[in-house]
């Protein structure tokens, strides 16, 4: 048997950083899409408790900590990103499906991340109406995403086939700003 | 363009795609025959006013909606899920 080497989306090609700002990969262990079953939330929200201690997260907004996160994507959609879940107690009231080699996972931090999103996004996600904890399933730079505030900026999550191209384009607003913020 | 999603709030328009006439939620049974289907498939109104529409906010909750939009102003008048117009049809 052939023993295949795992290689990251964005391995070889991240990190990058334009002056303050900084953009690294992620590589959680697992990415699982939890899916609850009609009129099942209720009991998705107490197996996740008492498997993972962890609330269900409300619409555009995620909770856990950093080792395992459950991130809202979307209506009746849910992404259980970071240590491999309880699989078996989450099954009974949610359809999940494993997704870890699916997703390039990246974090942009520094100063002006912000700013940096602003030129791909139109969404306002500066530290005041977009907080800890929130989260939104949008575009950047026409390509979905889903991305979430990190304590020092963002991390945003796009489909593997799209993460070179996503990089390009954050790597384009990376320079522009910092170019911006070096002249004044 | 700025669409009041009712699950994410207001968004921009580039974060949805339009889907035709709301019409398409009121599909004729089965054996309704080939004038009922000629009409849902290929008969449409096109008012310079108000018209229901359907749209799917693909790059956001991926919700189909129903939107109430003033094709002459492009303002919207409303936009509810699909999901609850369709059962409410039943």
């Amino acid at each position: 048997m052939v023993d295949l080497i795992a290689k990251t989306p964005l391995a070889g090609i991240l990190p990058i950083n334009a002056g303050e700002t900084v953009l690294t990969e992620a590589s959680p262990a697992s990415i699982t899409s939890v899916m609850p079953h009609q009129g099942r939330e209720k009991a998705l929200g107490e197996a996740l408790k008492k498997a993972h201690d962890i609330g269900l997260p409300a619409v555009g907004r995620s909770s856990g900590t950093a080792a395992l996160r459950m991130i809202w994507t979307g209506r009746g959609q849910y992404m259980l990103v970071g240590n491999k879940p309880a699989a078996r107690a989450l099954a009974r009231s949610s359809t999940l499906t494993d997704q870890s080699d699916g997703w390039a996972v990246m974090q942009l931090t520094g100063d002006n991340a912000a700013q940096v999103m602003a030129r791909l996004c139109p969404l306002d996600l500066r530290a005041a109406s977009f907080k800890n904890g929130h989260t939104a399933r949008t575009e950047l730079a026409h390509i979905m995403a889903v991305v979430s505030r990190i304590p020092k900026g963002f991390e945003i999550m796009v489909m593997r086939s799209f993460a070179q191209t996503a990089v390009t384009s954050l790597q384009q607003a990376m320079d522009s700003v910092a170019a911006q913020w070096t002249r004044t | 363009m700025r669409i009041n999603c009712p699950v994410c709030g207001e968004r921009d328009s580039r974060e949805f795609h339009y889907r035709g006439a709301a019409k398409l939620l009121d599909r004729p049974d089965g054996d309704a025959g080939a004038e009922a289907f000629h009409d849902y498939v290929y008969v449409r109104e096109n008012p310079a006013g108000i018209n229901r529409e359907l749209w799917f906010h693909e790059n956001g909750c991926r919700s189909w909606l129903v939107a109430e939009r003033n094709v002459s102003t492009h303002e919207f008048l409303s936009v509810k899920l699909a999901a609850d117009i369709k059962r409410g049809m039943k």
